[in-house]
Formats: C-alpha cells, structure tokens, sequence
C-alpha cells in the first residue's frame, strides 16, 4: 500500500512552503473587497495543497495525495472563477464589489449611533439645564442683593429725612427765637439794610 | 441492492448531463426528467433505508478499485434515513419550485436563470446525497462542495443587487469553511496515512492525543460552519432570506442537517472516546438561546424562521453532546421533524409571498379572515416547531428532556432549561406572528403597496414613501406576480410536506425504534468498521 502518513519522514521545504502561502492568503481574506478575497482564497487554496502534499511524506509519489490535490485544484479553480463573476456582477451592479456588514450588524451599529446620539443629547440638556440653574441662581442672589442694597439706602434716605426734619425743626425754633430777639433789637436800624445782616 | 448505492449521486448527475445535451428549450421534458429523476431518486432512498435497517451497513467501494483508491460508499441506518427524508424533501420543493416558475407571469420561458435553476437543484440534490452516502473523508468534502457550489449558484440566482451582496457574505463563509475542510482533511492524512472514516477510526485511536484534537476540532469548526451552530451562525438569517422562496426551503431544511449529519458521524466514527462534550454543551446552549432571541427581534417571518432554525440547530447538537442513545435517537426524530416543518414553513411563507407580495409581517394583516387556508398551513407546522402536543416536534423534544434528565450532569440539566426556554420563546415568536399576520383585522397592516402616499405634516402636500424592504422576488429575480388563487403544484407541495410531519406523529412509534436502532448503531463504531473492511479488505 502506497501512502505516506503516520511518521513517515517529510520535507521541511514544502511545510514552509504552505504555511507561508496560507499566512499570506488568510491575511487577504480579511479584506472586504472580493477581489482580494479571491486572491486570498487562491493562495489559501495553494497553501493547503501545498501541505496535502507534505502530508504524503517523501519517498515513491503517493497517488492518493495527487488525486486529492488535482480535485481540490479543480474545486478552488471553479470557485475562485464563480468569485470573480460575481465580483464583476456586484462591480456593475453598485461600482464597488465590496463585501457589506450583515443586517443585524447593521441594525446594531444604527442602534449604538442612536443611543450614542441619545446619550449625548443627554448630557448637553443637563449640562443646559445645570447652566440655567446657575443663572437663574445668580440672578436671584443678585436681586437679593439689589433689593438689600436698595433697602439699605432706602433706610439710610429715611433716616437723613428724619435728622433733616429734626434739624429743621430745631432751625425753626432759632429762626423763631432769632426772629424773637431780632424783633426786640430791630427798631433801631432802617428796614431795608435787615437782609443784608443775614 | 449495492448497485442501488451510488445511484441516489449518479442518477441527478446523469441526468442534468442530458438536460444539457437537450439545451433550454424543451421544457416539458426537462420537467418530466427532473420529476422522475427525483422521484426514482426517493424510492432508492427508501428502499437503501429499509435494506440498511434489516441487514446493517451497505458498503460499496466504487469501480471496485482496491484499498487506498476506491471510494467507500456507506448506508447504515443513519444515512439511510437522511437520504429518504432529503430526496422526499428535495422532491416536493421541486415540485412547488417548478409550479411557481409556471404561476410568476414575468419569468421568462427561456430565460437564463431558468435554465440554469433546474440542473443546478438536480446538482445540490446530488451533493446532498453524496455527503450522507460519503464513507470517506475526502468524499465527504467532495459532496459538501458540489452541493455548496449548487447552492452558490442558486443563491445568487437571477443577480440581483439583494442576492449579490448577501449571496457574496454566504459564498465567502462557504469558501473559507471549505478551505478549513480541505485543512482537517490534510492534518487527517498527514497523522494517520488514510482518509477512509472506517480505517480514520481505528487509525486516529493509535496516533498522539494531540493530532486527534487538531482533527477534531477542526472537523468540528467546519461543521459548526455549515449547520449555523452559534458563534459560526451569523451568515445564515443574512443570506438565506434573499433567495427564492423554493431555494430558502430546501437550502433551510437540508444544508444545515447536512452539516449536523457529518458532525454526528464524525464525532460518533472517529472520537468516540474523547469527544469534545464541554464544547458541544456550550455551543448548544448558545445556539439555542441566542438564535431565538434573535428570532424574537425580527419583523421579517423569513428572518424570524431563519434564526429559530439557528436556535433549534442546537437542540440537534444537544442531542450529541448528552451522547446517549436516548439523546441521539431524540436528536435523529428531531433531525428529520425538522428537515419537514422548517421547509415547509418556508413553503407557506412562499404562499404567502404569493397572495400579498411580502413576508414583512408589519404589513400583513387580517391573513386568516382573508385566506383562512393559509392559517391552517401556517398553523400546523408553527405549532409543530414550537413543539405543542401531539405533533412530532413535542415528541422529539420530549425524548431530548428525558436524555438531558436522564443523563443527570450539570451540564445536561443547564441545557435542558435552555432548551425550555427556548420553546417557550419559538411559541411567542409564532404567536407575535400569528397575531400580527393572522389575526389582525384586514387592513390594520401596512399594506402590500409599494407606494404610499403620506401627509406632510404641517403641510398641504403629500409624500410618496417607496419602499422595497421585504419585496418577494421570484427565481428568475423579478417580482413575483400576485394572485387570490395558489398555484396547485405550490400548495401540494406544501400540504405533501405538512401531512408527512403529521405522519411522524401518526407513526412516532415506529420512528422512534428506528431512530433507536439507529442511535445504538452509531454509538457503536464497529460494526460500521467492520462492515467496511468486510468489503474493502482489512485496515492498513
């Protein structure tokens, strides 16, 4: 029986070989254009063939590892030419051939976008809100102050008026008493040099 | 009745071979080709399922080459019981498929996507068939490539930009889990020198702990890919709603299964010592849980039935991971109850798109006033999924509540609540689209019309709102043609499917031996080996 398998000696060249091929492909497939899906659907497919091959170890050709290569070979070529029709029909039908995110990770990513825009909204009412507090706050402190200072002065006016009055009241009763004793000492001078003396 | 073996692969094969040859204009040969095919097709199936049941594994090595060439081909009563089922599935789609092509008044007689639609299905029938006949590892990945290339094609069928853009996330996910296959198939072939599951099994039992574990979880992953198991799920509710009612059917009830019977095959043949049970448990109860609420949060019935065929994939790989034989011959009724409610549902949905031109269920409304018969073939198989007494589906769970019961773990009990609850939430799902879709007075729905004219508010003028979210497109990818009256191929098709899961329950008793039989066989690789080294001659 042909066949290499269980600890048969391999070569080191074609594991390195295929792991390489494969790195390089499988860093294609996470790309979101299809052609370069393709590509990295090509080399991936490559790469593994590349181990089937390794995997029938050294020594004689193993048949099985050959057929099982030629039918993969015909598997990745037929795909990757189904890829390709189809990376031109979405090329025609959108002028892109990208990949799109799937529905639900659509619908998701809307959902988080509307909470983030809700989220946002949010803190700019109270951040608004705690600004018209502070307004409002400060306006009333300020009309407090106003009105105590208003208040103040409204005192400090009553109780000039008052000293006023008192004074005035006090100024009358000079003035009478002056008027008093000036009638008693007038009758000497002539009337009209009496303005004068004040 | 070796010679029948091969003839479930060979026969659509040959026969889409002469489809060709005849081109695209005789159409009512094509039909009659496709028709007696297929039906051919199901009565070998059956008559395999039945010689398998009585006299244990069928093994032919094909061309009757010698050991490390020829390709076993193998019918124990697992496959024999998949093969009956999908052909029998596979038949009625067709017929429903073939009656909507004649129903839809602007699909082109001769047109491409016509011509290109039947041989394609005779080719994914094909495919399907060769996975559950595969006794070969590389076989298996030869048969999951020619019906995932089918179904590439069908998905992508008519080109439209709705079937382009998701059918390229399905194609992509499909190539990268082939390549991964052809990896496992590599590592497999590298550690033990064969690719024939027969000689795998005795082979991967000898090598090092750690090239067992590399096979098997890469075979795992593959298949988690193809069956939507959880994590790997996220492209199937994607793509599958895009496709033609008849291609979401059958892609809904047989693809994934093929992917749970070659996970089932795999895990039982070849690691039947050292599976991976706390792996299996987890991804089950996800699966389960996440697939339904997904469901839940759907407007969409296709989307809906999309993601509870996500969430009921786990109870299929439940039924694995408990691993006994009560837990694998419930999970093998659940297996074939499924394949037959999951596509009919998707046939309904068909009709349904049929009378109102959606499936959006935010513009259906008052169906079961209107078209009562609709209801009915809606009703059934709903209940059935959601697993209401006495229909098959509460049979099949009911035997994986008593596996998990049975089985006493921690594990087994905590997949047993998620399997609760994820019952009870396909109820509500059915029932928010029964009372939705169904029971809403005419006309409270959004309507069918593509175009509504709205008040601008604040205004004087109106707004025409044009909407294309859920607009049903047929095969070819034109409009479907609405109409009062179902087309009589459509509804026999899908009345056809609804009375066979009415008759599992009729028949659950007998079905339930098999499926016991059947488990007990598959937990006992031998005599599968066995019956395969009778055959082909010895293990190397």
């Amino acid at each position: 029986v042909t066949g290499g398998g269980a600890g048969a000696a391999t070569s080191l060249t074609l594991i390195g070989t295929g792991g390489l091929l494969i790195a390089c492909g499988v860093y294609q497939l996470m790309a979101q254009s299809l052609t370069r899906l393709v590509l990295g659907f090509i080399m991936t497919g490559n790469g593994l063939n590349v181990l089937i091959l390794a995997a029938g170890g050294l020594g004689p050709a193993d048949v099985l590892t050959q057929a099982m290569i030629l039918t993969a070979i015909v598997i990745t070529l037929g795909m990757a030419a189904f890829l390709l029709a189809l990376a031109y029909r979405n090329w025609q039908l959108n002028g892109d051939d990208l990949v799109q995110d799937d529905v639900e990770d659509h619908r998701i990513a809307r959902a988080a976008h509307r909470e983030g825009v809700r989220g946002e909204l949010r803190t700019q009412r109270a951040a608004y809100r705690a600004d018209r507090r502070a307004a409002l706050e400060a306006s009333r402190a300020r009309k407090r102050e106003l009105r105590e200072a208003l208040r103040e002065a409204r005192r400090e006016l009553r109780a000039r008026a008052r000293l006023r009055r008192a004074i005035a009241a006090r100024a009358e009763d000079y003035e009478y008493l002056e008027e008093e004793t000036e009638s008693d000492t007038d009758f000497e001078r002539p009337p009209e040099r009496r303005g004068g003396a004040e | 009745v070796t010679a029948l073996v091969p003839l479930p692969v060979l026969l659509p094969l040959f026969a889409v071979g002469v489809k060709f040859l005849l081109g695209p204009r005789r159409a009512p040969v094509q039909i009659l080709i496709s028709l007696s095919v297929l039906i051919a097709d199901t009565v070998i199936s059956t008559v395999l399922m039945v010689e398998a049941d009585r006299h244990g594994p069928i093994v032919v090595q094909v061309g009757s080459f010698p050991a490390p060439l020829g390709i076993s081909l193998v019918v124990d009563r697992f496959s024999g019981l998949m093969l009956g089922i999908s052909s029998a599935v596979t038949l009625c789609v067709l017929i429903y498929a073939q009656s909507q092509r004649s129903a839809d008044a602007n699909e082109d007689e001769a047109g491409a996507p016509l011509a290109v639609f039947y041989p394609t299905y005779l080719v994914l029938a094909a495919g399907i068939a060769d996975c559950f006949l595969a006794g070969d590892l590389f076989n298996l990945y030869v048969g999951f490539e020619v019906m995932l290339t089918a179904s590439y094609v069908l998905m992508t069928i008519g080109g439209t930009d709705a079937r382009i853009r998701h059918g390229a996330v399905y194609i992509m996910v499909g190539a990268a889990s082939s390549l991964l296959f052809v990896a496992a198939v590599a590592v497999a072939y590298a550690a033990c020198g064969t690719v024939n599951l027969a000689d795998l099994a005795v082979q991967l039992g000898k090598v090092a702990p750690a090239a067992r574990m590399a096979v098997q979880v890469l075979l795992i992953t593959v298949f988690s890919v193809k069956a939507a198991v959880f994590p790997l799920s996220a492209w199937l509710p994607d793509s599958y709603p895009t496709a033609p009612a008849p291609v979401t059917a059958v892609f809904a009830g047989l693809l994934t299964k093929v992917g749970i019977y070659s996970l089932i095959r795999t895990e039982t043949l070849l690691f039947p010592e050292d599976r991976q049970t706390a792996l299996l448990y987890t991804v089950a109860a996800l699966s389960m849980i996440i697939g339904i609420l997904g469901a839940v949060a759907q407007a969409d019935l296709k989307r809906l039935l999309s993601f509870t065929l996500v969430s009921h994939v786990g109870f299929l790989v439940l039924g694995l991971a408990i691993g006994s034989v009560r837990a694998l011959s419930g999970a093998l009724f659940y297996t074939i109850t499924h394949i037959t409610v999951q596509t009919s549902l998707f046939l309904v949905t068909g009709l349904i798109e049929r009378r109102e031109g959606t499936a959006d269920f935010g513009r259906l409304a008052g169906l079961a006033r209107i078209a009562p018969l609709l209801g009915l073939l809606f009703f059934i198989p709903a209940m059935n999924l959601a697993g209401i007494p006495p229909l098959s589906g509460f049979i099949a769970k009911l035997a994986l509540l008593q596996a998990a019961a049975a089985d006493g773990g921690v594990g087994a009990y905590l997949l047993l609540g998620a399997l609760l609850v994820t019952s009870l939430l396909t109820l509500y799902a059915m029932t928010k689209v029964w009372a939705r879709a169904f029971w809403r007075a005419p006309g409270e729905g959004l309507g069918k019309e593509r175009e509504r004219q709205v008040a601008v508010p604040g205004g004087t003028g109106f707004a025409v709102i044009r909407s294309q979210v859920g607009e049903a497109r047929g095969i070819g990818g034109r409009r479907i043609s609405t109409s009062e009256s179902y087309p009589a191929g459509m509804l026999g098709a899908t009345v056809a499917l609804i009375l066979l899961s009415l008759a599992y329950t009729v028949w659950a008793g007998s079905i339930a031996e098999y499926t016991q039989r059947a488990a007990v066989e598959l937990l006992d690789p031998n005599a599968y080996i066995q019956a395969v080294h009778a055959v082909r001659g010895g293990a190397r």
